[in-house]
């Protein structure tokens, strides 16, 4: 096991240098840089255009800026915002975390909601129950996040209106745009965690549904093959009860597969939670990224892709460890 | 051991399974008993309804689609029909268990076969889980598995066929049952290992006492580990009777044709004949042909075999034959021989 894990991390470091090289000739694809539209204001003289293309590198090659990239990736820099003039670092940090608050809170609510209902539809299959859970999960798959979540908004005022008509009460019952509250910096520490869990609630389930609808469906169809396989019966046989034929022999298995992919969901618990983030205006990844790609503000678009890059790698490698864990079948040598 | 003593007494057994095609009468009105330390083996061709007679018996059948229609199992005098879900899980396992024909899938693959014989004896037993693996260690050496205080920590996948067969009776054997059904358990192996896994299953019976019901379609097995015969087809008995009359005086038809079908070391070996096959299919259960089921395919039938299901009657002995014409053709075949 060790000299496999000694091998596979060898391996990352080409894969990495690749990864990186190939980020940034997509990124010099694009057309201009950071300084078109100052090149287009008249009020910018020519002198100060020459003098922040030499402080940005941009009068260089895109291979020597390359190089000097790879150079500061290396003194783990990921070298500086052109538009903040900070270090991207500083740029990324915060909204890292705030999008991972967010998808790590819709990650849990995924498997809590996924895998009871996945198991229960295949237990009960073809019953009422199960047929709407499949109907609902279409529906899930279907609707756009975004969409959805300003669907989810619209509700919340309906149902403000309807609890301000009959029953006198005026307020939100949960917080559909931002963060935190105003009165966030006055709160404890313990106000401020729960402020933030309560803002979340309603975004990170809109970023779990699909996800909720898809793991139902996939691990009611894994449910169903291994609970028709010849070593259910077997247990049956044996006597167990039925809780323990679902859940210690037959789930064991069905969810092989989702612990092989829990590795993949690492970058994904950094690469935000997309247009949702937009839609409620959570200061995460997606809102910083748009902008910084509209400024071409590359460095900090690298540094997200680097991030991504190493979590991807990392979690594919936990990903096959964990797999050896879960099935005995599976060794590596 | 009182050999008269009825062990399992299957009455008029009925499972259906209802489809979008209609009602498929897989076993339909089967009777048999077991006697206590006996073997039977219950033969057919595939779709007899010989498995879901044993499946039946461990209430086994997913239902629905399947559903006991009728009958009554009696399993030391309490009828295992009117058996609570509860109550069946107690059984099973325990006072009856359950080996299969598919010892590679069988087991399941991410616990290791100590595991899976220790939980048997946990839950009927209710040792605690070292004690079991101990029992389990035990198991594995009755069963001839070399090295067991090392095999017991082993997965299935590291275990061959007929290795992981053993492990099936050793966890099927772990309770001490009363009764022991054999589903095909050397359908899927090699001839050699066929004749071990026989050789430890007949050593095991007698130095446990128990009941088997063997159930397979093949006749060289049959000859080698049954003292009765039950053959069926078509989800009925159609003859029924102590092993050595079956095999050297069949009555049925159907049952001639299957021991012809079979090569035969004395026969082949005298009248250099071919084999006989059995001419056309198993019928289709949802579309059984009137009166006796056996008769499209059947040289000797008659007009008169169309006209209602013959019933099962004695022939003398206790040897039951399901035909209207066995006496007939007895006669036809003491001319011929």
């Amino acid at each position: 096991m060790i000299p496999y894990i000694i091998r596979r991390i060898i391996h990352l470091i080409p894969t990495f240098i690749g990864a990186t090289l190939l980020a940034f000739i997509i990124s010099q694809l694009v057309p201009g840089d950071f300084l078109n539209s100052m090149r287009l204001s008249p009020d910018v003289r020519p002198e100060t255009i020459a003098r922040l293309e030499q402080s940005f590198g941009l009068d260089k090659p895109w291979y020597t800026q390359y190089f000097l990239w790879m150079g500061s990736l290396l003194r783990f820099d990921l070298g500086q915002s052109f538009s903040g003039n900070q270090p991207v670092s500083a740029v990324i940090t915060k909204p890292i975390i705030n999008s991972l608050i967010l998808v790590g809170i819709s990650l849990i609510m995924l498997y809590a909601v996924a895998i009871p209902l996945g198991v229960f539809s295949a237990v009960r299959q073809y019953s009422v129950a199960d047929q709407i859970i499949s109907a609902v999960s279409y529906f899930g798959l279907a609707i756009p996040n975004f969409f959805f979540a300003q669907v989810l908004i619209l509700c919340i005022f309906l149902f403000r209106s309807f609890t301000r008509e009959y029953f006198d009460y005026n307020q939100l019952i949960l917080p559909v745009a931002q963060m935190t509250s105003s009165n966030y910096d006055t709160l404890t520490a313990f106000g401020k965690f729960k402020d933030v869990l309560w803002h979340a609630l309603m975004p990170a389930f809109v970023v779990a549904t699909s996800g909720i609808a898809g793991l139902t469906r996939i691990l009611r169809g894994q449910m169903i093959e291994q609970l028709s396989s010849d070593y259910i019966r077997t247990a049956r046989s044996k006597g167990l009860d039925e809780r323990k034929i679902n859940y210690k022999h037959a789930l064991r298995i069905a969810i092989i597969p989702f612990v092989a992919t829990i590795g993949a969901l690492l970058p994904g618990l950094i690469g935000g939670a997309g247009l949702v983030e937009i839609v409620v205006s959570w200061p995460g990844i997606t809102p910083t990224l748009l902008q910084a790609l509209t400024a071409q503000d590359i460095y900090v678009v690298l540094g997200f892709l680097i991030i991504s890059t190493l979590l991807l790698m990392i979690g594919n490698l936990i990903s096959d460890l964990l797999l050896a864990v879960v099935d005995p079948r599976i060794r590596y040598n | 051991m009182a050999k008269s003593e009825k062990l399992l007494d299957v009455r008029g057994l009925k499972t259906y399974f209802d489809t979008d095609e209609g009602t498929v009468k897989a076993v339909d009105g089967v009777s048999f008993h077991i006697d206590k330390g006996e073997t039977l083996a219950v033969v057919g061709e595939s779709g007899s309804g010989k498995s879901v007679t044993s499946l039946s018996i461990m209430r086994l059948i997913p239902t629905p689609p399947g559903r006991i229609a009728g009958g009554e199992m009696l399993f030391n005098g309490q009828d295992l029909v009117k058996k609570s879900e509860r109550e069946m899980r107690q059984i099973r396992g325990n006072d009856i268990s359950m080996i299969f024909q598919e010892p590679m899938t069988s087991l399941n693959p991410v616990y290791t076969v100590g595991d899976q014989i220790a939980e048997a004896i946990v839950l009927h037993q209710g040792k605690t889980q070292k004690q079991a693996m101990k029992m389990a260690t035990e198991m594995l050496e009755l069963v001839g598995i070399p090295e067991p205080a090392k095999r017991v920590k082993n997965y299935p996948h590291q275990m061959s066929g007929g290795m992981r067969q053993r492990v099936m009776i050793a966890m099927a054997l772990s309770c001490g049952p009363q009764l022991l059904i054999a589903d095909e358990p050397t359908t899927a192996l090699d001839v050699t290992i066929q004749a071990q896994i026989l050789e430890l299953m007949k050593k095991l019976q007698n130095e446990i006492g128990m009941s088997i019901l063997f159930i397979t379609h093949d006749l060289g097995v049959v000859a080698e580990i049954a003292d009765r015969v039950v053959v069926m087809y078509a989800g009925r008995a159609v003859e029924e009777g102590d092993v050595v009359p079956i095999f050297t005086k069949p009555k049925m038809p159907y049952t001639m044709g299957l021991l012809n079908s079979v090569p035969r070391v004395d026969k082949a070996a005298v009248h250099q004949e071919r084999l006989e096959a059995i001419p056309g299919n198993v019928p289709n259960p949802l579309y059984l042909p009137e009166g006796c089921a056996f008769h499209p395919r059947c040289k000797f039938a008659i007009e008169q075999c169309k006209a209602a299901i013959p019933d099962l009657v004695d022939s003398g002995n206790g040897h039951m034959v399901r035909c209207i014409r066995w006496d007939e053709i007895q006669k036809e075949q003491a001319v011929v021989a």
